[in-house]
């Protein structure tokens, strides 16, 4: 019964993905599900509109490589952070809803459990929805800032812009400085 | 269909039935849903579609047809209570598959049934209506949830001021019985409907 009920909950955030992708060819390799399990709606509709309006094999190989890198966690929230902006930009003429489930999500996001969310992902991650919520986004130092102002990708960009951009991010933020960063943290 | 007996000044007489007034005076029979009719009820069309052309009453006359008589059957392939045809009877008709309502005539059905609708719903709604059909198609859902005669109604009590989630679960969602379907099907509507949608947002009257 638990594996029906966790493949129907596969299910419907497989279904919410297609919906906005617009597509039933295409097998998401990510799902999003809130904290208590449930399939995040806003969040498997970037991943479905990020199909629609990118190529998913050039993304997916990309999200292969990025999958070998020691930073691979954060790498992969920076870069579903930077689509989310992209995807919400070149949607939300067409689905006006998308701005209030996009204010419902950053809600949600500090409205749930604010453990272990210390990382440089996290911290992105919360200035982002600081920002959707008309708030300050809490970032201090101009390291944060101008990654984060990186991270806003926008909506006129193909999908070799948004990879060629978080290379960019990535060598320019992190394979050097970041590293420091983190070690003088520790 | 074809008649039945009635008492006349004391006496069983015969009174025709549509298809018998059709067969004899000519003109366009229109056998509406015959896929909900009983198959045995619908043999007696058989000698009047094929190369005989006539009718036997029972009790009474055979008649040879109206060179003027056309009959055109009409069905919902598919559709929940309907049945299966005989394939006798299929094989009597000439048979014309409609395509599914596309998106320009979808448009101008909700416009022509609510000319106050604001523009950007109406594409809202055939959105809704158009992600359930492809939904269908994949078989994700079934077919109960894609009732554009619900969504009509739904859209019909929105405008009367019922609250238009409330009037889409009415109208479409809560017509799936199954366990999970609902979610899939109010997704869809999440994905097009914000949760404080009112009336004043939808019509312009």
């Amino acid at each position: 019964m638990a594996v029906d009920k966790y493949d129907m909950k596969r299910r419907r955030a497989s279904n919410i993905v297609w919906t906005a992708a617009g597509s039933y060819r295409y097998n998401p390799d990510f799902l999003a599900f809130t904290e208590k399990g449930k399939p995040d709606l806003y969040l498997n509709a970037v991943i479905g509109l990020t199909a629609k309006y990118y190529d998913m094999v050039k993304l997916n190989a990309f999200f292969d490589l990025l999958n070998e890198n020691a930073m691979r966690d954060i790498f992969m929230d920076l870069m579903w952070l930077g689509l989310e902006n992209a995807v919400f930009q070149k949607e939300k003429p067409v689905r006006p809803v998308l701005v209030q489930l996009r204010q419902e999500h950053a809600k949600e996001y500090f409205q749930n459990s604010l453990m272990g969310r210390t990382g440089v992902a996290q911290q992105m991650q919360g200035a982002r929805w600081h920002e959707v919520l008309g708030e300050p986004i809490g970032l201090i130092d101009p390291w944060g800032k101008k990654l984060y102002a990186n991270l806003s990708f926008g909506p006129e960009l193909t999908t070799d812009e948004v990879i060629a951009k978080f290379k960019d991010i990535m060598s320019g933020f992190f394979l050097s400085r970041h590293l420091v960063r983190e070690s003088l943290e520790r | 269909m074809l008649g039945s007996d009635t008492f006349t000044n004391g006496n069983v007489v015969f009174r025709p039935g549509p298809v018998y007034k059709c067969a004899t005076h000519g003109g366009f029979g229109i056998l509406d849903e015959i896929n909900m009719a009983r198959n045995e009820a619908l043999a007696v069309l058989h000698s009047m579609l094929d190369y005989r052309r006539i009718i036997d009453v029972p009790g009474y006359d055979i008649i040879k047809i109206n060179e003027a008589t056309r009959f055109i059957a009409t069905m919902n392939y598919g559709y929940a209570g309907t049945k299966e045809l005989n394939e006798a009877l299929t094989s009597r008709f000439a048979v014309i598959k409609m395509p599914l309502v596309d998106k320009a005539n979808l448009t101008k059905l909700l416009t022509g049934e609510f000319p106050t609708m604001r523009p950007e719903m109406v594409e809202q709604f055939i959105d809704i209506f158009m992600d359930l059909e492809k939904k269908c198609e994949v078989a994700e859902i079934s077919s109960k949830a894609l009732d554009l005669r619900g969504l009509l109604d739904a859209i019909s009590l929105m405008h009367k001021g019922l609250n238009p989630h409330l009037a889409l679960a009415m109208g479409i969602v809560n017509k799936s019985f199954d366990e999970y379907e609902p979610g899939l099907i109010q997704d869809v509507i999440a994905l097009h409907l914000p949760k404080d949608l009112n009336r004043e947002q939808i019509f312009t009257d």
